[in-house]
Order: structure tokens, then C-alpha cells, then sequence
């Protein structure tokens, strides 16, 4: 219930933030509107000269980047500022105050000011994945609706948990900053149907660096594409990051020395 | 020439003081360019004999990595550097300095540029062994020139455009937004996202003859060598002309903002 409370007091702080700025919060909104935008857009023209890629048909590859989209801004809302705070607190010593802070660890480590714009901007393909379910809406059911809601959620968690596994290098080699890098990357292979990777460099998108639990894990399931095993293993995945940088995480606050002090 | 190569020098002992950070930089800063070419691997379901819109499998993989190579010379910083001076007050004492300033913009980004091109050419050499297959080895040494020549015109094209753009702060207190959501407009109409080719037709005929279409999409159709030389001709024409309109604009718009400039802090 804390933690609760404490993120409440952190929305409302960010929201009274953004809300100075008015004229530029708004513009920033629509840049993400028209992103949103440009990217189907990209998707008609190419499904303008092909039938279907891979077997994603037009409307299956709008709900897959629509997917990896509201993935990516839930991210990039929520957490990824919080974590380059944390990358950047490594190296200036700004990390002490974390430490001090009678507050856990990672959940500070993943949360704080958030980045209202970003956040605000899952609603443009939130509201096209809408429209586009509304067409499909005989073949969906409240289960598959279900599902994709918790993969969708346990895609931001692998995500996250990635992200701060990586970020967890800065404890070695301080400036790490070029790992946005990886995000980017992760990002683009998630709006791509998973047939890309091939069967062999499968196992490699799930567990090395995990691409396919982002977006097309939850747009199968929406599409009723997958049987209920890898469904499984999809959450294993979530769990085994959650793991990893956590203790990663602890290990290096063992081996951290403030660089203020 | 020697103060030019301390300069360079300086850069590369500057980033190897974060070795670990300039490797991951390297290998994980062009990767997205490997995404776009296995995409269209399954968009042309692994056939090099099918045509799309004109483009071959290996058409479509070269044009990405050509196009991705030459956005380098579409000087987007351009727009935001005067933005930053504007919104900082920093202008004022550039104004005082004896040079003209669109030029000195103009370099200073051309050398961001062509620094930033070295990591991007090292990728493309890394991985040219496994590529070189699938890539299209169509070099005219016509076609070369003319490349060369849309390259030129784009990075004064892309300049002037985007110092316009960010002259829009001497009118708004925050023009960084707009900027950005113009950014993800042009990067559409160059082509970065898809050719042009695949745009409804009667698009590429308007789209085409648009300064953006210099920043990356007809240097690398004309290597492909997809463009006719009336073609190239006649759109090479057409571009220097914008040159003209925009260094007119430019300075229009430039004049009009500096009535408007109140140099904070100065």
C-alpha cells in the first residue's frame, strides 16, 4: 500500500510538472500522434504491393506494432527515465540518496518523475487497436482479451527487468549510455513479426536478447496465433529477468563506492 | 590541415576514455539497419527474382543501406542549434563575431556529419562480407557524379529547411516539439521509411520534385540506377532551384525573427 501511494504522489507531482508547460506538452503529443501515424501509414503503402508477410496479414501487423507501441511508451513513460537517472547516479554519486532512502531499491531504481507526454501517447494506438478489434470482434474472445492484457503487461516487465540488467554495468564501466542503443533495437524487432528471426536465432530473441515477449507474444494471443505452452514460457521469461536484475542489481550496490563522497 | 586531424584525434582518444560505452555504440547504434534488411528478407518472402514497385530484393536491402549512410547529410542540427542559441541568448554575442553565420552553421554540422559517418561506415564495413551478395553493384561513374551532386544539394537543402525550422524560436519559447514532430514528417517524405515508389500513385510524381527527396531517396535510386539521366537531369534542376527559394526564404524569415530577438542574459 506504500508503494501505492508513493507512485500516486509521483504521478501527481509529474502531472502538475508537465502541466506548466502547457503548449509543449501538447505538441509533444502530437508528434507521438503523428509517429503513430507515419508508421501504419508505412504499413498500408508496403501491404499496398504484398497480400501478407510471413502469414500477418494488413490488420495482424497493425495490432503487432500497435502492441509494440504501447508497449515501448508504457516503458518509456514509466521507467526509462527513471533508470538513465539511475545510470547517470552511479557515475556522479547521486546514487547515495537512493541508498538512503528508507524505500526498496529497485522499485526506486524503476520509478520516480514520470514522463507524462510519453505516457499520454499510448492512446493513439491504443485507440487504432480499438478500431481495428471492433472489425475483428466476432473472433476474439473475453479469455484471449484477458491474456493479452497480462502479456502485454508481463512484455513492459521483461522490458524493464532487460534494461536494468544492462544498466547494472554502469557499477563496472560507468558510462553506459550507448545501451539506448539496445533499446531502440529491441524496439524495432518487436513491431516485426517474429518469422523474422528464423527457428534457429529463436531461442536467442527469448532469452538473450528478448525481443519476441514484447509485442509479439500478447498479439499472438490476440490473434489466437499460439497454443497455451509457450504462453508459459513467455512468463518464465518475465520471471528469470525480474530475477536477474535484481540480484544483479544487489551485487553491484556491493560494489559500489560514491563517487561524491 | 594538421589542427583538422588534432581534431580528430582528440575525438577518438575522447571516446576511448569509455571504451566499453564506444563498442556498444558501434555495434548496437546501426544494427536497426540489419532489422530493416531482414524485414524486407520476409516482405519478398527470400526472393531475389520478384519485384516490388520496381525494387528487387537486393534493390530494396541497398537502397536502405545507401539511404542510411547518406541521412548523415541531412543536417537536421542545424534547426535545433539555432533554437538552443535563441532560447539561451547565446545569439546575441554570435551576432557581434565577424562571420557570416549560416555558413559557420553549416560547416560546423557538415563536420558533425562526416564525424558521425566514420562509426556508421565501420559497421557497414564489418558486416559488407556476409551483405555483399545480397547488395547491388550498379556504379556508373555518371551515376557517381550525379550522386554526388544530390548529396551536395541535400545537405544545403536540409540546412536551410531546418535553420527556417528552428527560426521558429524567435516566435515560440519552445520550438523543439514542433521540430520533432516535423522530423518524423520529412523522415516519411525522404524515404527512410519506405521508398517513395510504394507511396499511392500519383504521390512519387509531387513527392519527388520536393527538396526531401534529395536527402536520401534519388542518390539512391540513382545508384541503383533506377533514374534515367533526362530524369536526373531534369530533378537535379528542379532542386538547384530550391536552393534558391529557400537561401531566399532563409533570409526573409531570418530578418523577420531578429526584429523579434531580445538576447536573455546578454
Amino acid at each position: 500500500m506504500k508503494y501505492v501511494k508513493l507512485f500516486y504522489a509521483q504521478c501527481k507531482l509529474s502531472v502538475m510538472a508537465a502541466t506548466m508547460y502547457r503548449a509543449n506538452f501538447w505538441l509533444m503529443l502530437i508528434q507521438s500522434i503523428l509517429n503513430t501515424f507515419m508508421t501504419l501509414l508505412s504499413v498500408e503503402f508496403i501491404y499496398g504491393s504484398v497480400e501478407s508477410i510471413a502469414g500477418w496479414s494488413k490488420e495482424d501487423m497493425i495490432v503487432l506494432i500497435c502492441t509494440s507501441l504501447i508497449v515501448n511508451q508504457m516503458y518509456r513513460g514509466i521507467i526509462h527515465f527513471n533508470q538513465n537517472r539511475f545510470v547517470n547516479g552511479v557515475g556522479s554519486g547521486g546514487f547515495d540518496k537512493l541508498l538512503l532512502r528508507p524505500v526498496n531499491l529497485l522499485f526506486q531504481v524503476n520509478t520516480g518523475p514520470i514522463h507524462i507526454s510519453g505516457l499520454l501517447s499510448i492512446i493513439a494506438p491504443v485507440i487504432v487497436l480499438l478500431s481495428q478489434l471492433s472489425k475483428m470482434s466476432s473472433h476474439i474472445s473475453a479469455t484471449q482479451i484477458s491474456l493479452y492484457l497480462l502479456f502485454l503487461i508481463n512484455g513492459v516487465v521483461v522490458l524493464a527487468s532487460f534494461m536494468l540488467l544492462l544498466y547494472t554495468l554502469a557499477f563496472v564501466f560507468i558510462k553506459v549510455d550507448g545501451i539506448n542503443n539496445i533499446y531502440y533495437l529491441m524496439m524495432d524487432m518487436a513491431s516485426k513479426p517474429q518469422e523474422m528471426f528464423g527457428k534457429e536465432c529463436l531461442y536467442g530473441f527469448l532469452w538473450v536478447i528478448p525481443a519476441i515477449p514484447l509485442a509479439n507474444a500478447p498479439a499472438m494471443v490476440l490473434l489466437g496465433k499460439r497454443s497455451v505452452l509457450p504462453l508459459a514460457l513467455y512468463l518464465l521469461i518475465g520471471v528469470t529477468f525480474v530475477l536477474l536484475s535484481t540480484v544483479s542489481l544487489h551485487t553491484g550496490r556491493k560494489r559500489y563506492t560514491s563517487a561524491s563522497s | 590541415m594538421k589542427k583538422y586531424l588534432y581534431g580528430f584525434q582528440l575525438f577518438f582518444l575522447n571516446s576511448l576514455q569509455y571504451r566499453f560505452n564506444t563498442v556498444i555504440n558501434l555495434f548496437f547504434g546501426n544494427m536497426s539497419l540489419l532489422v530493416t534488411m531482414f524485414f524486407w528478407v520476409l516482405i519478398f518472402n527470400g526472393d531475389f527474382g520478384k519485384s516490388l514497385n520496381g525494387f528487387t530484393l537486393s534493390g530494396m536491402i541497398t537502397y536502405f543501406v545507401i539511404s542510411n549512410i547518406l541521412s548523415k547529410f541531412t543536417l537536421q542540427g542545424s534547426g535545433f542549434y539555432y533554437t538552443s542559441m535563441v532560447k539561451n541568448g547565446s545569439l546575441g554575442s554570435v551576432l557581434l563575431k565577424p562571420y557570416r553565420l549560416e555558413w559557420t552553421v553549416y560547416f560546423q554540422q557538415i563536420s558533425t556529419s562526416i564525424t558521425g559517418l566514420i562509426p556508421q561506415l565501420l559497421f557497414v564495413l564489418c558486416v559488407l562480407p556476409f551483405i555483399s551478395g545480397f547488395l547491388t553493384w550498379n556504379v556508373s561513374v555518371w551515376n557517381i557524379l550525379s550522386m554526388v551532386m544530390f548529396i551536395v544539394i541535400a545537405s544545403i537543402t536540409s540546412h536551410l529547411l531546418w535553420s527556417i525550422f528552428g527560426f521558429m524560436a524567435f516566435w515560440m519559447e519552445e520550438a523543439t516539439a514542433v521540430m520533432w514532430s516535423l522530423a518524423v514528417l520529412l523522415n516519411m517524405a525522404m524515404g527512410m521509411y519506405i521508398p517513395l515508389d510504394f507511396f499511392p500513385k500519383g504521390w512519387l510524381s509531387v513527392l519527388e520534385k520536393l527538396p526531401f527527396s534529395a536527402w536520401g531517396y534519388l542518390p539512391s535510386k540513382i545508384y541503383l540506377g533506377l533514374l534515367s539521366v533526362e530524369k536526373q537531369l531534369q530533378l537535379l534542376w528542379i532542386h538547384l532551384s530550391w536552393i534558391v527559394i529557400l537561401l531566399l526564404l532563409h533570409r526573409f524569415i531570418w530578418k523577420a525573427g531578429l526584429k523579434r530577438f531580445s538576447s536573455v542574459g546578454g
